[in-house]
């Protein structure tokens, strides 16, 4: 499901593509598990409000101090995938600098989805910890 | 939850289609133009900013591709995208799809309606609930290896003595005239013993069937209705209880049975089986039998169990059971008649093989298609395609033509089936209905899907792997040569079924025109025959019904138009027939068992003139025969004469219908008669005696007419003289006699004329193979001709060698016809009459048939290549 999608695909970032299709257009910094995308978006939104594609992306580069430096395109399909789950709304609007964008914002569900995924997150995170300090 | 969402949206979404993109452009721009904005803060310059920007973006295709996938239903899409596509292509080329479409209606119509008719008479349920169970009871005379009815008091027995029979029942059809609340009408029906409905498993609707001890000597004045009877007769009322007149008899209706029930055969009301044991004695065998086995038993059980039976019968009465037998097989063997069965079963097998050669023709020009597409395949494979989606996309467009045949194919099956069942209707019980059901649907989708992977895998397979260096630099000589030799095989294997079915057709035809050749012993030209069942009723006593043919004859033939009329008991090929056993004077006493049992017809005098029989010796019946005080006679014919006096005339000689030691008169025979094809054009010609009707007035007869020009016209005037003898008589369809023979061999007439349109179908179908590969051949090949051409070679070497390739690829599926066509005319066997299954004469025609049209569709393509013109073949590519 949405976090720990462990089915042994190789992912690249936010993008879940089909095993064959690896003349990837992205270019891959980090394998990271899908779903952890998502978690970075919602989490976003509710810290930083509405918030239009640009500014999510940029604000997820920021918080990992810029270890993930993604093609800024990936968070699309994410939050074509969240707003069709209905944990985000989206509506258009005008950015700080008076452009015209389409601005994100978190739904009820959402918020819910987020607390449920990231007290797992959390769990999941203690366990390991404890198995890489252990052995 | 949030998946189910997430389904609904992209339902959704796919259906909303490509609206959603432009608001994606929208978004991805203003993004744009954010980290442009961004970059140029950080001092760099716009151009370079707007460069990086994109960079960092990414691709704007890839993002709204990925989009694409997580919103809508990536596979549907794709595979609509794939069926639109073919759609497409089949659209611009309209003469390929058009002879495709052609090729699959005829292929998959053929298929279906000989499918249904299969289906009617082998597959579908007969409409019992005890249908598996049911057996056709009946009795045996060993040593004429003969079946016969059984008589009344054998049943008795074997209903007092069987242990393996839910219970089993006589039936006897009938018509009588029903009377009830609404016009008078004349019905079919049957007379049954008590058992019949058990037998068969289905209760009444309304009221009840019969009780034990209603039927035989002792039978009482009851009816069962039938539904549609009851309905039109009734209107649907409460009918038990009240009276009808049945055939002038007033008979108490006791039950209604439900809809779609009318066994034996039409029937519409039951009544019980009267039956008089002095009338019918053991040795009288009339009655037909029908049991349901025991739900434990089955055949062979039942057929030892009946064994037995008739072994204690035999010895308990010697005379006449001793070498007679009691036999059953399945009911539906009984209704169908098996080489009925078998031969539409042939006929499946041989409209599978035009089927056949519809896929190789199919495949063959999908294979030429395909290598026009090479470079199509090319380019998608390079853009990453993979060799499943390619094969996949080339078999939806088989799928998709398959389709679309099969619906055609449904409609015109639809049509031929119409035709097929005008051709002969009234041979099929009627209970055999033809229309499309679920075996059938299943059929054709099996059909379809068959065919689409039959003609359209190959190609796909081939085509999806294209040489990829080759094929871009656009020569592909080598995979011409490759796809030349396999098609190449499946003209060989068209040529091949062609020859079968052609062969089927040569001999079934010749078949026929042998079994036409045959002499049928009457003059049947001219003659018109009509029924006239006197009932009971009205003509209860044996004077009644010879005066009545005393005033009715010289009436008709009065007639304007007449020449003669007479009347006959069983008419050729139609019948009934009844064989009684008589007893020769003079002749040895016969085994049990084995007295001469000659059919007994009954004629009035001037019969044997109006049906054109000729006279062999002694003299014709006139008008004294028959008449009261006047000593009884017969005349017999050939077959009868030779069986009965081998060496000496029978004229002059006695025989008696009993034995001799009998109280019965001694006839006289009086003459000999020529033979004639009693049970039709093929069959076997039996012992046949011939009485003056005075003797033995029976009830229904036929009556013959025969007039100066063609009978027909003269129908009306004949009815009107029997409605001025007797106005109550209900009347029957006259037909013409030359019809009665033409019905009688409907069935090699019918397989002829299919296997005809069959062998005509497949014989097209095989040239228009020939000729696409040729045609197409010499189109790969025309730089190669021009060549030749211009080196010198002479126009009539090129023509050689194009009608070369395919005069050879002709005789290879001649040779190859030939091989299997030998076993092939095996099953055919049984239809033939007069010609051998491998008949040289039809083996050779039909070869040389094969050559000479395969010649003429080389001649075509062969001169297209001599007309060449070797410049502009060099020339253009």
């Amino acid at each position: 499901m949405l976090t720990f999608n462990m089915r042994g695909r190789t992912l690249v970032l936010g993008v879940y593509m089909k095993p064959r299709e690896r003349s990837a257009r992205m270019s891959i910094r980090t394998d990271v598990l899908q779903g952890t995308l998502d978690l970075m978006v919602l989490r976003t939104l509710e810290a930083l409000g509405p918030l239009h594609g640009f500014g999510i992306a940029r604000r997820i580069e920021q918080i990992s101090d810029d270890a993930l430096r993604l093609n800024q395109g990936t968070i699309y399909p994410a939050l074509t995938r969240l707003e069709q789950r209905g944990w985000i709304a989206s509506k258009w609007g005008i950015s700080d600098n008076n452009r015209r964008a389409r601005f994100y914002a978190l739904t009820r569900a959402g918020r819910r989805r987020l607390d449920a995924e990231t007290k797992d997150w959390k769990r999941v995170a203690e366990i390991m910890a404890r198995f890489v300090e252990t052995s | 939850m949030g998946k189910l969402r997430e389904l609904v949206a992209r339902i959704r979404n796919a259906a909303a289609g490509r609206r959603m993109d432009t608001t994606l452009d929208d978004e991805l721009q203003s993004h744009l133009e954010m980290l442009t904005d961004e970059y140029v803060g950080c001092g760099m310059t716009p151009g370079a900013a707007r460069r990086a920007a994109r960079l960092r973006l990414g691709g704007a295709d890839q993002i709204k591709e990925t989009v694409r996938d997580a919103r809508g239903l990536p596979r549907l899409e794709s595979l609509t995208q794939d069926v639109r596509y073919a759609a497409r292509l089949l659209r611009r080329t309209p003469g390929f799809t058009a002879a495709a479409l052609a090729m699959l209606t005829i292929g998959i119509g053929a298929n279906v309606a000989i499918f249904a008719v299969v289906n009617g008479l082998l597959l579908r349920p007969l409409p019992y609930p005890n249908q598996d169970r049911l057996v056709d009871v009946y009795q045996w005379f060993a040593d004429r290896d003969m079946g016969v009815p059984f008589s009344f008091p054998d049943f008795l027995d074997v209903r007092a003595r069987q242990e393996v029979f839910e219970d089993v029942a006589l039936y006897w059809r009938e018509s009588f005239t029903l009377a009830g609340t609404g016009e008078p009408e004349r019905v079919a029906g049957a007379s049954v013993t008590t058992g019949l409905f058990r037998v068969l498993g289905v209760t009444p609707a309304a009221g009840r069937g019969f009780r034990e001890g209603e039927d035989g000597p002792s039978a009482v004045p009851v009816v069962v209705l039938g539904h549609g009877l009851w309905q039109r007769q009734f209107g649907g009322e409460a009918v038990v209880g009240r009276t009808v007149t049945l055939n002038d008899r007033p008979m108490t209706i006791v039950g209604v049975m439900p809809p779609a029930f009318d066994f034996p055969g039409d029937a519409q009301l039951w009544t019980p089986l009267a039956v008089e044991t002095t009338e019918y004695p053991r040795d009288r065998y009339s009655f037909a039998a029908v049991a349901a086995l025991k739900p434990s038993v089955n055949l062979t059980t039942a057929r030892s169990n009946l064994d037995a039976i008739a072994g204690q019968l035999a010895q308990e009465y010697p005379d006449p059971n001793a070498n007679v037998g009691i036999r059953a097989r399945p009911l539906r063997d009984e209704l169908v008649p098996g080489n009925l069965s078998r031969a539409f079963v042939t006929l499946m097998a041989a409209v599978g093989l035009v089927l056949l050669i519809v896929c190789a023709n199919l495949a063959g020009l999908l294979l030429s298609r395909a290598a026009a597409r090479d470079q199509e395949m090319v380019v998608r494979a390079a853009l990453g395609a993979g060799r499943g989606r390619l094969v996949r996309q080339l078999l939806v467009e088989s799928l998709l033509l398959a389709s679309a045949g099969a619906g055609l194919g449904l409609a015109a099956g639809g049509a031929a089936l119409d035709m097929l069942l005008a051709f002969a209707p009234a041979t099929f019980p009627p209970w055999m209905s033809f229309g499309f059901d679920a075996n059938v649907a299943t059929f054709v989708v099996v059909l379809t899907v068959a065919t689409t992977v039959v003609a359209g895998l190959v190609p796909a397979l081939r085509a999806s792997r294209p040489d990829l260096h080759a094929g871009l630099k656009e020569t592909g000589t080598r995979v011409t040569f490759e796809r030349g030799r396999l098609r190449g095989a499946l003209v060989v294997g068209q040529m091949a079924l062609a020859l079968v079915l052609l062969l089927a057709t040569g001999l079934m035809t010749r078949s026929v025109l042998s079994l036409l050749e045959v002499d049928p012993g009457i003059r049947a030209e001219d003659v018109l025959t009509l029924r006239v069942p006197l009932p009971a009723a009205a003509y209860p006593r044996p004077t009644d019904r010879v005066a009545f043919f005393d005033a009715l004859l010289p009436r008709v033939a009065a007639l304007a138009g007449v020449e003669r009329a007479a009347a006959t008991s069983s008419l050729p090929m139609v019948g009934p027939f009844s064989s009684l056993a008589l007893s020769i004077e003079g002749a040895p006493p016969p085994a049990p068992g084995r007295q001469p049992m000659p059919v007994r017809h009954v004629v009035t005098p001037g019969y044997f003139e109006t049906m054109g029989i000729r006279l062999v010796a002694g003299r014709l019946f006139d008008a004294r025969d028959g008449r009261p005080g006047v000593a009884e006679v017969a005349v017999v014919n050939e077959t009868f004469a030779r069986h009965g006096w081998p060496d000496a005339d029978p004229v002059g000689r006695r025989v008696k219908f009993g034995d001799p030691g009998d109280d019965v008169p001694w006839v006289t025979i009086v003459g000999v008669v020529g033979d004639v094809r009693q049970f039709g054009l093929g069959a076997q010609i039996d012992d046949d005696i011939f009485l003056p009707y005075g003797q033995l007035p029976l009830p229904a007869m036929t009556l013959v007419v025969r007039g100066a020009t063609d009978a027909l016209p003269l129908a009306p005037s004949i009815r009107g003289a029997i409605r001025a003898v007797d106005p109550a008589l209900a009347l029957f369809q006259a037909l013409p006699m030359a019809d009665v023979v033409a019905r009688s061999v409907w069935q090699p007439r019918l397989f002829s004329w299919l296997f005809g349109v069959f062998g005509v179908a497949a014989l097209v179908l095989a040239a228009i193979g020939v000729y696409a590969l040729l045609a197409y051949s010499v189109v790969q090949r025309t730089r190669e001709i021009g060549l030749r051409l211009a080196l010198g070679a002479d126009r009539r070497e090129v023509r050689r060698m194009v009608i070369g390739r395919g005069m050879r690829l002709a005789a290879a599926g001649l040779a190859i016809g030939m091989a299997a066509a030998v076993p092939a005319t095996r099953a055919l066997e049984a239809l033939l009459v007069g010609v051998s299954a491998t008949d040289p004469l039809t083996f050779a025609g039909m070869a040389l048939l094969l050559l000479a049209v395969a010649w003429v569709a080389c001649a075509l393509p062969a001169r297209r290549a001599t007309r060449i013109d070797p410049m502009t073949a060099l020339r253009c590519e």
